[in-house]
């Protein structure tokens, strides 16, 4: 197909040549190059130390995959952001359509991978191919249907009831004070997180609760839902902490990670903090942490952080929040800047999940809050989640691409 | 005015056309930049501060637990040095051996709760399934050892708790290999595998076990292993380096090797030859004589002190050193352990059951029976040296000048000394008579020495005492010599009568190695020497890194006296009471000794002798403690031997010193009388004229008698170059006359010499004679033969008669 001449193009689809937002990119780069690093340190021993297959001892084993997925992440990204993301309006209810179908599946027998009795993971091709976890599709998708049916609010026109029945006069109470409005929305999302919640999956139902509320807060929703749903949502959560032991326990490691009680659940914290601490103020030196040596578990996923901040020290951890704090910024500029309100709600949607993902994660490492089991975006591993990631951050440049160019003088 | 209008809208009861959003971008872009500010920057803050809190405030709080559980520091042991003798025998050597160990927890773990499609098993099937492994278990390793104690096994094997159970000690290298293989092959190295121990090899098993001691887990416990330990086992290197959590060692920059040092070697002057010889003699001693309580003997050089041999009986096996092997020793347990069992009944204050007090008692009998045999009496006990001690007296009397030569003493079998109420008793009760002093120390006649003892005085004898180093350590580099505390009265409450039985070696105590070095000073020239054990000190490759020079602590007597009193002493074994250490060719000097013990029937006879007389190479003493009466206050042994120095030490030290000089190359040098019975070769006379053998003979110091008639010998006894003692008579026959091809031997024992000789000459045999010197008196008889009376030889064979001499020593 010969590419068409610039004047040829309709305003639109000049707009979506547009150039790509370069510090939106290179902090995205940065970011997965230090990523890439950091993993490949901390996931040597653990390969080498591991049997199983598919690794086999083999040491570059997940440094190798990360570092596949990452090339298709970022040529998934590229091609994304090439993506008039005008487009996005109708494919997010079939995105959303299609995640719940996804989530559905992962209680499905036989299609489900079950591991430890959670259902959190599909195959890519359902029966065969890596695994991928459907709430992660669901985070985007859930971001999109919203950004895409809450920019339409200032077009829609508010439902009128008939005042001469009680049930009327109720409804047209209950529009005026934009509740009904809400209940689309609520239907949807109680859908997705109930069926993300019984997989189980915790980390994954607050990220999309908070993804969807970031939505719905910058979007003009009235704040006194957000205060009835947090004051709902935190007494509900209350009520599970108290009465399921799972989240008693965690929050008694939480309160207390070195006593008694916390012994060997406290395990990983503890060979966390021991990994930070160790640090001190410029690292051991990439590569030279001692605590990757079998003391902290997994210290190629959610503890990631913790042998990078010992190897590269406090000042290398705060450089590496600043580009995680750089790259919010950005994306929250580019939100502001955006060519219309799907383009804004789409990337605040997108960038407060990034930015919820970098703060739980980093907080269970720091035992700032309860362990929630959340990966540190570009860091941890996982081929699958950093695509899909990656993928995000192309939606984000795609918007970027429509914001007018400031006028020359 | 927008606000304004939205308010008034919604101020409203009834919606009105509006639309669900405001067309107003300000609440939206302030949500944003709330959001902006939230999520970059502010949502930072607690994050920063909460590194800053662990990475720079709690730095070395948690660094340090950090480093605690990645450091690995372990040390890396060094070679021990091994032992040898002067010739440089390995007496003890180290060698890596490994222990099997087992853990039982790692057993169960190593039992998959999964069945093949890796589902969980039920709780009593996976329970089931960890019974039926342990029992397999059980069966391997009692198939492996099937010495292992079944009960044991099977308590190790299901107490699951365990980690650690060490299946066999001291697995060798052969053994070793074929475990691996076997553990290799069942795939067991999770929960069972060997780890590598040293072990202490003393090839000679129990030769010089008090001397060299043994090793146990803390090093070395006894003997030279025990002096010499930090020579011996060198410095352990340590390896301080990074591990993983798996506990294996991380080869980085960050570790530190700090290599071991390896322990030294120690060369001995001791010589397993001659050490042999001196455990043999003291085994054949406690055979013969009955001896209760053990013995011991010590053969050093008289010049240097150096130990060539230095041996307590009972003994012990390095190599199993909590084994009782002697036979005295394990007899006596069972009695022993009764013995404190009834003590502990009979103090019992805790009402503990019988059979607790036995286990008690048992065990007690049997750390005193260990502490026994571990000790080394040579050094570490104190005994009355009797008689031997005359030899000490003996030079210092002849040094200060109180006696010579030509003095004579009178011996009436018993004296008076001032100060005490009953005679003091010679050995000899009819008493000696008129004696030369050489004779006096011949006979060990003891009035004689309280002569001597008086002239000399309390405070010369006294004197010579501390200077012959009877009142200090010798400083031997071996472990446990005897305190010397009360080992004799002070210098002023020792009173005339103590002096008295002083003289002849009674009422105090020394050491055996005091007393052999004291004796050693009065023969060697004069020179108190300190002894020692370790000629040299030297590293793996033979660098000698230590030398012992022979220390002398101090002149005690002149040459000449020494001299002089080496002449009388050589006298004592060529004439007096030492007749029986008596060896032909070897100008042996000595001294016989009985000593009590103050407890009755025991006493201690030994021998203190040294060869060569003019030019000592060796110094030899041995004792037996406690032969064995035959009957309570009886004179002689249950084997029938008298009770003394001069009857049981003696003849054993005799031959003992002759073995070691033989080994030594000492050459034999015979006096005109030995020479005339040394033995020569027969030579051929048949066929000559009787004359004409006659001369033949004559020259090789042999008689002849004839039998038949004729001139010319018809045949010989014995053949020709058949070898007989000089001075034998052979026969020839003349003419017709035929031998008879063989004979009754007849009996010579109890015979004296003379009487023996012709004896068995007239039946056709010749005789060689041994024992004794050729001294031969009237006390002198025959105490064994080769060839029992009674008993059919050929004609002509050389009968071996061993004499004996009665003497009366003490």
């Amino acid at each position: 197909m010969a590419r068409k001449a610039k004047r040829d193009l309709t305003m639109e689809e000049q707009l979506a040549r547009g150039p790509l937002d370069l510090p939106f990119l290179m902090l995205v780069l940065m970011l997965l190059g230090i990523g890439l690093i950091m993993l490949f340190s901390a996931s040597y021993y653990t390969a080498l130390r591991d049997s199983k297959p598919p690794v086999n001892n083999n040491p570059y084993f997940y440094i190798t995959r990360q570092a596949m997925y990452a090339g298709g992440g970022l040529l998934g990204m590229y091609v994304i952001s090439k993506i008039n993301y005008q487009r996005f309006r109708w494919m997010a209810p079939i995105l959303l359509g299609i995640s719940i179908v996804l989530l559905v599946l992962c209680y499905v027998p036989g299609i489900q991978v079950r591991i430890n009795d959670v259902r959190r993971w599909l195959k890519v091709f359902l029966v065969a191919g890596p695994t991928f976890q459907p709430s992660e599709v669901a985070k985007i998708a859930v971001v999109l249907f919203f950004a895409a049916r809450l920019s339409k609010r200032d077009t829609e026109k508010q439902l009128r009831f008939t005042r001469r029945t009680n049930t009327g006069r109720a409804l047209n109470f209950l529009e005026k004070v934009g509740f009904l409005e809400l209940v689309p929305y609520g239907v949807t999302l109680l859908l997705v997180l109930v069926l993300v919640v019984f997989e189980p999956h915790m980390s994954g139902t607050i990220l999309i609760a908070l993804g969807a509320a970031s939505v719905l807060l910058v979007s003009g929703i009235s704040l006194r839902w957000f205060f009835l749903a947090g004051g709902v949502g935190g007494l509900g959560l209350w009520i599970i902490a108290t009465q399921t032991n799972y989240l008693t326990r965690k929050l008694t490691i939480w309160l207390d990670p070195w006593g008694a009680e916390a012994q060997s659940d406290g395990y990983q914290f503890r060979q966390g903090i021991y990994s930070i601490a160790s640090g001190g103020l410029l690292g051991r030196g990439l590569g030279e942490s001692n605590q990757k040596y079998g003391f902290v578990p997994e210290p190629e996923n959610d503890m990631i952080f913790s042998i990078g901040v010992e190897e590269l020290g406090f000042v290398g951890a705060c450089l590496i929040l600043l580009l995680f704090s750089l790259l919010i910024l950005r994306g929250y500029w580019l939100a502001l800047h955006a060519r219309d309100k799907f383009g804004m709600l789409t990337i605040v949607g997108i960038i407060t999940l990034l930015a919820a993902q970098v703060f739980f994660n980093i907080g269970v490492v720091t035992g700032l809050i309860p362990n929630t089991g959340i990966s540190l975006p570009f860091f941890s591993y996982g081929g699958t989640a950093l695509m899909i990631q990656l993928g995000e951050m192309g939606i984000v440049l795609s918007i970027a691409r429509q914001i007018p160019a400031p006028r020359k003088d | 005015m927008r606000n304004g209008r939205e308010r008034s809208m919604s101020r409203m009861a009834v919606p009105t056309g509006a639309t669900r959003g405001t067309h107003s971008k300000r609440s939206i872009i302030n949500r944003t930049f709330f959001l902006m500010v939230l999520c970059g920057v502010l949502m930072f803050v607690p994050l920063v501060w909460k590194l800053y809190d662990i990475a720079i405030v709690h730095h070395d709080e948690f660094q340090k637990k950090a480093s605690d559980q990645q450091t690995l520091d372990y040390p890396i042991t060094a070679d021990r040095g091994n032992i040898y003798d002067r010739n440089g025998n390995v007496m003890a050597m180290s060698a890596t051996v490994y222990n099997l160990i087992f853990s039982a927890n790692d057993l169960v773990k190593s039992v998959s709760n999964k069945d093949e499609d890796g589902k969980p098993l039920e709780d009593d099937v996976y329970q089931a399934k960890v019974s039926a492994r342990q029992d397999q278990m059980v069966g391997e390793l009692m198939a492996l050892f099937p010495d292992l104690d079944r009960e044991t096994v099977e308590k190790q094997v299901r107490n699951t708790k365990s980690y650690y159970w060490v299946v066999k000690k001291g697995i060798e290298e052969e053994e070793h290999k074929t475990l691996q293989e076997y553990i290799v092959e069942h795939k067991s190295s999770t929960f069972l595998y060997q780890e590598p121990d040293t072990k202490r090899y003393y090839p000679y098993s129990g030769l010089a076990a008090q001397a060299l001691g043994f090793v146990n887990s803390k090093g070395g416990a006894y003997g030279i292993e025990a002096v010499y330990n930090d020579v011996l086992e060198g410095t352990a290197g340590r390896v301080t380096t990074t591990r993983t959590a798996g506990g294996t060692e991380r080869y980085n920059a960050y570790a530190n090797y700090i290599d071991a040092i390896n322990g030294y070697d120690l060369t001995l002057t001791i010589d397993t030859t001659i050490q042999s010889y001196l455990e043999k003699t003291l085994e054949e001693g406690i055979e013969e004589f009955d001896v209760r309580e053990g013995a011991f003997g010590i053969a050093m050089d008289p010049k240097t002190g150096a130990l060539l041999g230095i041996a307590s009986s009972p003994d012990f096996d390095p190599n199993n050193y909590s084994t009782i092997i002697n036979d005295l020793l394990l007899e006596n347990l069972e009695p022993n352990a009764q013995k404190i069992f009834e003590k502990l009944k009979a103090n019992n204050e805790e009402n503990l059951p019988d059979s607790e007090l036995m286990e008690k008692a048992e065990s007690q009998a049997k750390s005193d029976a260990l502490n026994t045999q571990w000790r080394s009496r040579a050094i570490d006990s104190r005994y009355q040296p009797g008689s031997t001690f005359k030899a000490l007296v003996l030079a210092a009397a002849l040094e200060e000048g109180v006696v010579s030569e030509s003095d004579t003493f009178y011996c009436s079998g018993s004296v008076m000394v001032p100060g005490y109420d009953e005679p003091i008793h010679c050995s000899q009760r009819s008493g000696h008579k008129q004696q030369t002093l050489a004779e006096a120390v011949g006979n060990s006649c003891n009035p004689a020495f309280i002569e001597i003892g008086s002239r000399l005085g309390i405070d010369k004898f006294y004197d010579y005492y501390l200077a012959f180093g009877m009142g200090e350590k010798t400083g031997v580099d071996l472990p446990g010599e005897a305190s010397l505390a009360g080992s004799i009265w002070d210098r002023n409450k020792m009173s005339n009568v103590d002096l008295a039985v002083a003289s002849f070696g009674q009422n105090f105590e020394v050491t055996p190695l005091q007393m052999i070095c004291g004796f050693a000073a009065v023969i060697n020239g004069g020179n108190l020497v300190k002894p020692y054990v370790v000629q040299s000190i030297s590293t793996r490759d033979g660098t000698v890194v230590q030398n012992t020079q022979p220390e002398v602590v101090r002149q005690v007597v002149s040459q000449q006296t020494s001299q002089r009193a080496a002449d009388i002493l050589e006298r004592v074994v060529s004439q007096g009471t030492g007749k029986n250490a008596y060896v032909a060719g070897y100008r042996i000097g000595g001294k016989t000794g009985s000593s009590e013990t103050g407890i009755k029937d025991r006493t201690l006879v030994s021998f203190m002798g040294y060869a060569p007389a003019d030019d000592p190479q060796v110094i030899v003493l041995i004792a037996y403690d406690c032969p064995q009466p035959s009957e309570p206050g009886g004179k002689f042994s249950t084997t029938g031997v008298y009770i003394s120095g001069g009857h049981m030490a003696a003849p054993k030290a005799g031959s003992l010193i002759a073995q070691i000089l033989d080994y030594m190359g000492v050459e034999k040098i015979y006096n005109a009388d030995e020479s005339a019975a040394v033995d020569v070769s027969m030579p051929k006379v048949t066929g000559v004229p009787v004359g004409e053998a006659e001369s033949a003979l004559k020259d090789r110091n042999l008689k002849f008698r004839t039998i038949g008639s004729g001139d010319t010998v018809s045949r010989q006894i014995p053949a020709a170059g058949t070898s007989i003692p000089g001075g034998s008579t052979v026969i020839l026959y003349l003419g017709d006359a035929v031998p008879e091809e063989s004979a009754p031997v007849p009996n010579v024992t109890g015979m004296t010499y003379e009487a023996a000789k012709s004896t068995l000459e007239k039946a056709g045999f010749f005789m060689r004679a041994s024992g004794v010197s050729v001294y031969y008196s009237n006390s002198t008889t025959a105490e064994r033969q080769s060839v029992d009376g009674g008993d059919v030889a050929a004609i002509g064979s050389v009968i071996d008669v061993r004499f004996f001499d009665a003497v009366r020593d003490n």
